[in-house]
């Protein structure tokens, strides 16, 4: 963690997607950093990496990976690292950044960010991980929460104590997916201002936030939608409890005009100013 | 006298001295083609960032100079409905809008809006007293400020280099007039291939030593704009959608420029072809030929010291470089 305060703030960003190549050119002035997926970066064409020098060139990029699998048993990909540790050496980046949870077992990719069980075990595997991940990087690494659709019977400690152990196993920063926990707090019926004062607030390096979607009965994080005013309110209230050095809005699908992107990146801006 | 004409090389056997000249010439030609390389390291420079405010005039100068600048203020003003392009027969004809409101112009702007007092021949913009004159000035003050950047090649590195060019010009024409001299005083006549290889040198030297317009970074940045404004185009021309709509106002976004002129600027005017603005793009379609024929391969490349940066003088003609000697074989 004393890497990670001495990481300078980077303000409001984006999570970069091709089709907002040109807006984000044009807006310049809106967005403080790109937030680039990690794995569109590994083994790059020609295309991709001419992409990566050009956002590399003009703005301030942190790597955001899927695929560590920091909750596999078997350990991490060795290949995916070296990979990792490549793109973390030419973007120079403040830290980067991948989720808790599994996302191969057995050898197989499973495709998905799978959770794990909240167990003292689970925290012994991310936190021997993550150690293997911090030998061969030394850029701060920092921890996203995913949603989950189960939670396991066998679980030993709820989600906020889980994350604390791991913040404390490993010495890793938080990045603290808001819609992800408010996403979690409206499908499990628990009240995300609790698990604000059950984890170590002052670790949170960054946030995400985008808008939740409804599917049937349940929330999901399809990255598709608006942020709605309930999770501006977790964003506010995390602000309030945090000195954050990060916030991205993370849009994935149903793209918008880009000047309703900027008008939320503006919303963000000024809820971190002002808290 | 004697020495001057009485040597291994004034005597050589001719088709030995034709393999000496051509190795000759191949040397010189190599030693400016590497020259050239040489005085333009530009591409150690890191690229420039990409501006937050953006000019697309200035982009369009950097592609294309002078006449692309002429072309994408015109296209500005095409697109705010201040001007109007007819096309009629062979020729297009580009007039003010009847009902034009020319509302918040830039200078560039107005200059070109009075231009067009009368209507104008779209190849007319390009001629002696074409509109590209009038923008001279907002030409020169963009090759000063992209010289600074060094992404196009200054005036002085032209200088430079012509110095080189010159003396590998006039060596191969030395070496082949020195040549033909002593094989005239000796009364041998079968000059021809001397003479062939000593002009093909000539040629291949000048080729060699035109110096690009744009230097290597300015290359990478024109690169650069159009990776990042890619996407832009395809979207702006397509919301331009096809010929016959109503012809939206221009845009502008945070950043207070107009997405489909910022295309124009990066890609040209070719871009809208299909779209609504497809008459402006074949009115320049037609004039192309007549700007080509004007300036050299469409300002490409600069020939002389002076000449680059400006875009509209790129092509000097061969001039007086070709005139040089021709040895004979003198066998």
């Amino acid at each position: 963690m004393s890497t990670l305060l001495q990481s300078k703030t980077l303000g409001v960003g984006l999570g970069f997607r091709e089709p907002f190549r040109s807006d984000i050119f044009l807006n310049r002035t809106e967005i403080d950093f790109l937030e680039i997926t990690a794995d569109h970066y590994f083994d790059a064409n020609e295309a991709k990496q001419k992409e990566l020098e050009l956002l590399n060139e003009n703005f301030e990029l942190i790597p955001h990976g899927l695929d560590l699998s920091l909750g596999s048993a078997e350990g991490i990909d060795e290949e995916y690292l070296e990979k990792f540790a490549e793109l973390v050496e030419f973007v120079q980046p403040e830290w980067f950044s991948d989720h808790i949870c599994f996302t191969r077992a057995g050898g197989t990719n499973i495709g998905h960010l799978a959770p794990l069980p909240f167990t003292r075990e689970a925290v012994a595997v991310v936190a021997a991980n993550v150690k293997k991940v911090q030998r061969v990087i030394e850029t701060p690494l920092i921890l996203e929460n995913i949603t989950y659709l189960v939670r396991f019977p066998s679980s030993e400690m709820d989600e906020a104590e889980f994350l604390t152990r791991i913040v404390s196993e490993t010495g890793c920063g938080l990045l603290l997916d808001v819609t992800n926990l408010y996403i979690n707090s409206q499908n499990f019926a628990f009240d995300w201002r609790r698990f604000l004062d059950g984890i170590p607030t002052e670790s949170v390096v960054q946030v995400h936030f985008v808008g939740s979607h409804r599917n049937g009965k349940r929330l999901i994080d399809a990255h598709s939608d608006k942020t709605e005013e309930e999770i501006w309110e977790v964003f506010r209230e995390v602000c309030k409890r945090t000195e954050l050095k990060g916030a991205v809005l993370e849009r994935d699908g149903n793209f918008p005009p880009f000047d309703e992107i900027v008008n939320e990146l503006r919303q963000a801006r000024t809820i971190m100013q002002t808290n | 006298m004697d020495l001057l004409f009485e040597n291994p090389i004034a005597q050589m056997y001719g088709p030995y001295f034709l393999a000496v000249y051509a190795v000759f010439i191949l040397g010189v030609v190599i030693v400016l083609a590497i020259a050239k390389r040489l005085i333009d390291r530009t591409d150690r420079l890191p690229s420039p960032a990409i501006p937050h405010k953006i000019d697309p005039y200035e982009i369009a100068f950097l592609r294309g100079g002078i006449n692309e600048l002429a072309r994408s203020v015109v296209f500005s003003l095409v697109q705010n409905k201040v001007l109007e392009v007819s096309n009629s027969g062979k020729d297009s004809f580009i007039s003010r809008s009847k009902d034009q409101v020319a509302g918040n112009l830039r200078n560039i702007e107005k200059i070109t809006l009075d231009w067009f007092g009368e209507t104008r021949n779209a190849k007319d913009i390009f001629g002696k007293s074409g509109l590209v004159v009038q923008l001279k000035s907002f030409a020169d003050v963009y090759a000063t400020s992209l010289e600074q950047r060094q992404l196009l090649t200054s005036d002085e590195s032209a200088a430079g280099f012509s110095m080189f060019k010159w003396i590998g010009i006039l060596s191969i024409a030395a070496a082949g007039g020195y040549k033909m001299i002593a094989a005239l005083m000796n009364g041998r006549f079968n000059i021809t291939f001397l003479v062939i290889l000593g002009v093909i040198g000539v040629i291949a030297a000048r080729y060699v030593s035109k110096l690009p317009r744009m230097t290597k970074l300015g290359n990478a940045y024109l690169e650069r704009l159009q990776l990042a404004f890619g996407e832009l185009k395809v979207r702006a021309t397509r919301e331009s959608a096809a010929v016959g709509q109503q012809m939206p106002s221009a845009q502008t976004t945070f950043a207070g420029v107009d997405p489909l002129l910022l295309s124009v600027g990066v890609f040209g005017g070719s871009i809208l072809a299909g779209t609504m603005y497809d008459s402006y793009n074949k009115a320049f379609e037609r004039s192309q030929a007549v700007s080509a024929s004007s300036c050299g391969a469409s300002c490409g490349s600069c020939s002389d010291a002076g000449s680059c940066s400006g875009g509209s003088s790129c092509s000097s003609g061969c001039g007086s470089g070709c005139g040089g000697g021709c040895g004979g074989c003198g066998s």
